[in-house]
């Protein structure tokens, strides 16, 4: 049946209404066949046979379709909410980076603002204190990064 | 009579017809995929106020990685909302 996706609507359509119709027509020629010269009557089997098949299949075909039908409007439903979904994922994207670009401008701003403080009062500073050289290397040891891939044993 | 056996196994081949939908993963902003530097190490000094410049920069840098967190949460709260209309 997958067969048929590759088909376009019209033409699935005018397949199965030809095979219902034409079974309807074919059943009525199958009726009326009694009433014609006796070599015509000769094909009243295959004609009711025939006609009883094509009925069967296009009324198949016509549920088949249907469901089918149902099935790819489901799909387009889902693929219209997966593209919103992404074009919604994308803004917000852009809408994180930007706050976050914002607030880091709002950190270095307060930096530099202490660092200038820092500057102006640097002599003031360092008249009344001076650093131990212990200092240095207790803050160079907090600061290093630490290995945490090592196993813990 | 041969042939018609590939009737039956053209209609079930339908069976395995696989539903076409196929949701990507969003991807992070650039930004926040970056890794936080690591912290700034102080020279050798006896001046307080070259010791205070590192650490008060040590401090942006948290305060940046910070930031980079919250981004992350932020992110991932947002994304799973929208995942959520999804279902």
């Amino acid at each position: 049946m997958w067969l048929l996706n590759f088909l376009p609507n019209g033409y699935l359509h005018l397949i199965i209404f030809g095979l219902m119709f034409g079974g309807l027509g074919l059943y009525a020629v199958g009726l009326f066949i009694n009433f014609c010269p006796l070599w015509v009557k000769s094909y009243r089997e295959p004609i009711r046979i025939l006609s009883t098949v094509m009925l069967v299949a296009g009324i198949y075909g016509y549920g088949m379709f249907d469901a089918n039908q149902a099935w790819r409007e489901k799909i387009d439903e889902a693929e219209k909410k997966v593209a919103e979904a992404e074009k919604k994922a994308a803004e917000t994207n852009t809408q994180i980076e930007y706050v976050y670009k914002d607030r880091v401008q709002v950190v270095r701003d307060v930096q530099y603002k202490t660092l200038t403080v820092l500057r102006q009062d640097a002599s003031k500073i360092d008249a009344t204190c001076k650093v131990d050289p212990e200092v240095i290397s207790i803050l160079n040891t907090a600061a290093k990064p630490v290995d945490t891939t090592g196993d813990k044993k | 009579m041969k042939l018609l056996l590939l009737v039956p196994v053209l209609l079930l081949a339908a069976c395995t017809t696989a539903v076409p939908i196929t949701v990507k993963f969003p991807d992070a902003p650039p930004t926040l995929q970056e890794t936080c530097p690591d912290l700034q190490q102080t020279a050798d000094t006896d001046k307080l106020s070259d010791v205070m410049a590192i650490v008060v920069a040590n401090y942006g840098l948290y305060h940046e990685c910070r930031l980079k967190v919250e981004a992350w949460q932020d992110w991932h709260k947002k994304q799973k909302e929208i995942f959520e209309t999804l279902k």
